[in-house]
């Protein structure tokens, strides 16, 4: 083929190229911009994988364009004939190619010399301006996707759902959380159940992708917790058994357990040796143990299970009182002092073990909302049997204090009727950091209580520390 | 090789020295000078309709001369005889005095003949004439006799006279290769012809090529290549006269009654070859296919009654049928 004619052929090749390209990105453009708007708009979530789908699509629209518009030989011969009016030449030379004859010959050397005596500018491309729909097309909805704000932006307001990333710090706070738990005195079955779901709260969290997603998977993560501890914590249920019965003695007893005090429980116990140790011991004695065994056949204790140690102590109290011997005149002292010590001592470690089981519930919740920045409202997590019973002394098992509630003036912030000295911060030495007071007194009350029941506290400090908790453990109308 | 492309590149010149030459003789009327070269150079034979006086003879004779062609002119009439044409056997004594028979030539042995108003004379002296235009020999008496190369009949007809005439049947219209119109001349050309008459009435044409050339030139056009879209658009534009056939025109199928024989496209072809050589082409264009469409089937396809109502003409059909028939 002639030079000047491969020369048309380049440029006819080139601008097809060229055309093909513009078209290519347009389309691409096109739905990347397409792509942009709505995720703006949050009708669709924009991943990379959209966007490199758009632009496979404006490579494919390309390549197809240039594939059916590919200028071989003859296309680019009748495009000539055509646009420049040569008569056939063009055509007649290239299906021709082959021949070798004069007529032949002079037929392509007339074409070579009509052809260059033509210019590449009067080639047409149909109308221009078609050319430029698609690109046009583009770059309107590139400027609406540009102009157009994201809806979030339009109303003023935050995201409603903005994307959640656990951080290497949360990821590391949690893991630092299942070992203090780990190694806290937990009952062993809320333990493990606690330290379970934390373990599968670390692996959630790293699926969730959003605010909402985490804050769903920290409630389940609680709700998990507050179960198993509600399980294992016998007390309250006891508790409102117990306050039940007509026998005050009784009911009071019943109240010092719900309120997880040891010490009360002492104090109540004490009474009660008062009381069947005076004149009219055998009758109060009767009475307390007869309203006790009662109160013990109620169903949801008789159901509770044999290995609760708080049921086991005082299911075994309630034994040894039977077993007094009250056909005497006086009531046998060394069994009744042996009784209600032995039952201060199995009470005690139960009510204590219950308490601590509370104090990390209640340690894991604050630490979950601090690690994630969680207001309480954000925490529905025990709320229907936390916050439905009306009951003054039902305790907050989820140990979460209210965000703007301060029910004293003198600095003491109460929940149920337990009243703490304050909501100053302490160090922990556990985690190295500075906690609620409310979220390790159970804890510190609980490990105090523990030694001192074994005798392993110093007899005036042991005055001391029951003092100081008993101090804290005042009413509310103390606190006021 | 060279001498070979020497001899093409002469044809142009060759073709405007005769055009020249022509033109000489003749005042306007270029399309159908053109028309008429094409004609003798692809060995096709015309037929030529026009009004008494527009240089039809005229036109003959200056060819015979700037083609160094013998020519002869027949004035068909009704009592003109086959024999009258061909030629016929006469008795003569010879020296010796015995009596031999002999051939007498007619005016058809000649290159160049113009046989005037063909549709006065007879349907049998139009068949001997339109044989010899299609066999290029003469049968008399046994005996064949060849016509000289090359052979180039121009016909006329004269639309005028009514009367007397009988009319050329559409299978003896097949044998012409272009039905050429000269129209009477305008106003300009009219002045020209008149000036230039009175000074001379003779033809001042002078010898441009001879019968050799004209045959060498015509191997040469029927080297012209033409390619497949063209050649097919030749071929559809002839087929779609037909309206009886699969793919044919709608202007076909509402406005002819019989359409081209195969001796158009033919035609069409090979006179395409030489417009496109004479104008300096080495190729057929569709633009030949064009020009030469309305003289190679004015008369060869029968208008119907709905053209007639419609005051159609062939030319008007073919008109319509170039512009339907569409191009590759």
């Amino acid at each position: 083929m002639g030079t000047n004619f491969k020369k048309f052929k380049r440029g006819i090749g080139t601008v097809t190229a060229m055309l093909s390209a513009l078209l290519g990105l347009s389309v691409g453009g096109f739905f990347a911009s397409l792509i942009w708007l709505l995720s703006k708009l949050t009708l669709i979530s924009a991943v990379p994988l959209y966007y490199i789908f758009s632009a496979f699509v404006g490579l494919a629209v390309g390549a197809v364009a240039y594939l059916t518009h590919l200028p071989t030989d003859i296309k680019v011969a009748k495009k000539i004939d055509g646009d420049l009016a040569l008569g056939e030449r063009a055509v007649t030379m290239v299906e021709f190619v082959g021949e070798d004859s004069a007529m032949h010959r002079l037929q392509r050397m007339d074409t070579e010399k009509r052809l260059g005596e033509s210019s590449f500018k009067h080639l047409c491309y149909g109308k221009l301006w078609l050319h430029f729909i698609a690109p046009l097309l583009s770059l309107a909805m590139l400027i609406c996707a540009v102009a157009i704000p994201a809806v979030d932006s339009v109303g003023g307001g935050e995201d409603t759902d903005p994307t959640f990333e656990l951080t290497p710090w949360q990821r590391q706070a949690l893991i630092d959380l299942i070992e203090e738990v780990e190694s806290s005195e937990m009952a062993v079955v809320p333990k493990t159940v606690a330290v379970t779901e934390l373990t599968l709260l670390v692996d959630v969290l790293d699926s969730v992708g959003r605010i909402s997603g985490m804050k769903k998977a920290v409630n389940n993560t609680l709700e998990a917790i507050y179960s198993a501890v509600d399980a294992s914590n016998t007390a309250h249920k006891i508790s409102d058994v117990l306050r039940g019965s007509e026998n005050d003695r009784l009911s009071g007893f019943g109240t010092a357990i719900g309120k997880l005090g040891a010490l009360l429980v002492e104090e109540e116990l004490s009474s009660l040796r008062d009381e069947i140790t005076a004149a009219d011991g055998k009758t109060k004695l009767t009475e307390f143990s007869s309203a006790f065994s009662e109160a013990l056949s109620n169903d949801v204790i008789e159901y509770m299970p044999d290995g609760d140690p708080l049921r086991a102590a005082l299911i075994a109290f309630a034994s040894a009182l039977s077993a007094i011997d009250v056909s005497q005149d006086t009531l046998p002292v060394d069994d009744i002092n042996d009784a209600l010590s032995q039952a201060n001592g199995a009470i005690g470690s139960a009510l204590l073990t219950q308490s601590v089981n509370e104090s990390v519930e209640g340690r894991i919740t604050r630490r979950l909302m601090e690690i994630f920045g969680l207001k309480s409202s954000d925490i529905t997590a025990g709320k229907d049997s936390a916050g439905s019973d009306e009951d003054e002394n039902e305790g907050n098992s989820s140990g979460i204090l209210p965000d703007d509630e301060n029910n004293s003036e003198g600095g003491g912030i109460g929940t149920g009727e337990m009243t703490f000295g304050s909501d100053d911060m302490i160090y922990d030495p556990r985690t190295n950091t500075y906690v609620k007071y409310s979220d390790v007194i159970y804890y510190y009350h609980g490990i105090a209580m523990s030694k001192i029941i074994d005798g392993l506290a110093d007899p005036e400090l042991e005055e001391i520390i029951t003092q100081y908790f008993d101090n804290l453990y005042g009413t509310e109308n103390e606190s006021d | 090789m060279n001498n070979d492309m020497e001899r093409i590149q002469s044809f142009c010149s060759k073709i405007r020295n005769v055009k020249e030459q022509v033109f000489r003789d003749i005042v306007g009327q270029e399309e159908v000078v053109d028309n008429v070269i094409i004609a003798i150079i692809a060995g096709g034979n015309v037929l030529l309709e026009g009004v008494p006086g527009v240089g039809k003879t005229r036109l003959v004779r200056s060819l015979s001369r700037t083609l160094s062609l013998p020519f002869s002119r027949i004035q068909f009439t009704p009592d003109l005889m086959p024999s009258d044409v061909t030629g016929t056997v006469v008795i003569r004594k010879d020296k010796d005095g015995e009596m031999v028979s002999e051939f007498r030539r007619g005016p058809i042995f000649a290159n160049l003949v113009l046989a005037d108003e063909i549709n006065r004379a007879t349907p049998k002296t139009q068949s001997a004439m339109l044989e010899v235009m299609q066999e290029h020999k003469v049968t008399v008496a046994n005996s064949t006799y060849k016509l000289d190369v090359p052979f180039f009949v121009l016909a006329t007809e004269n639309p005028v006279e009514q009367d007397g005439t009988y009319p050329l049947p559409e299978a003896q219209m097949d044998r012409f290769m272009f039905k050429l119109i000269m129209t009477f001349p305008n106003n300009s050309e009219l002045t020209d012809i008149v000036k230039m008459t009175q000074k001379t009435m003779d033809e001042t044409a002078e010898a441009a090529i001879d019968g050799g050339e004209i045959l060498e030139m015509r191997a040469l056009a029927a080297e012209v290549p033409i390619i497949d879209d063209v050649l097919s658009y030749a071929i559809r534009l002839v087929s779609g006269t037909h309206p009886e056939i699969d793919g044919a025109s709608a202007t076909a199928r509402k406005y002819v009654k019989y359409g081209a024989s195969p001796r158009a496209a033919q035609a069409l072809v090979t006179a395409a070859k030489v417009r496109a050589l004479m104008n300096g082409s080495f190729n057929v264009s569709y633009g030949d296919i064009d020009a030469l469409a309305a003289p190679v089937l004015r008369h060869r396809i029968k208008i119907n009654y709905t053209a007639i109502n419609e005051h159609l003409n062939a030319d008007d059909v073919v008109a319509m049928l170039v512009k339907e028939t569409a191009r590759k």
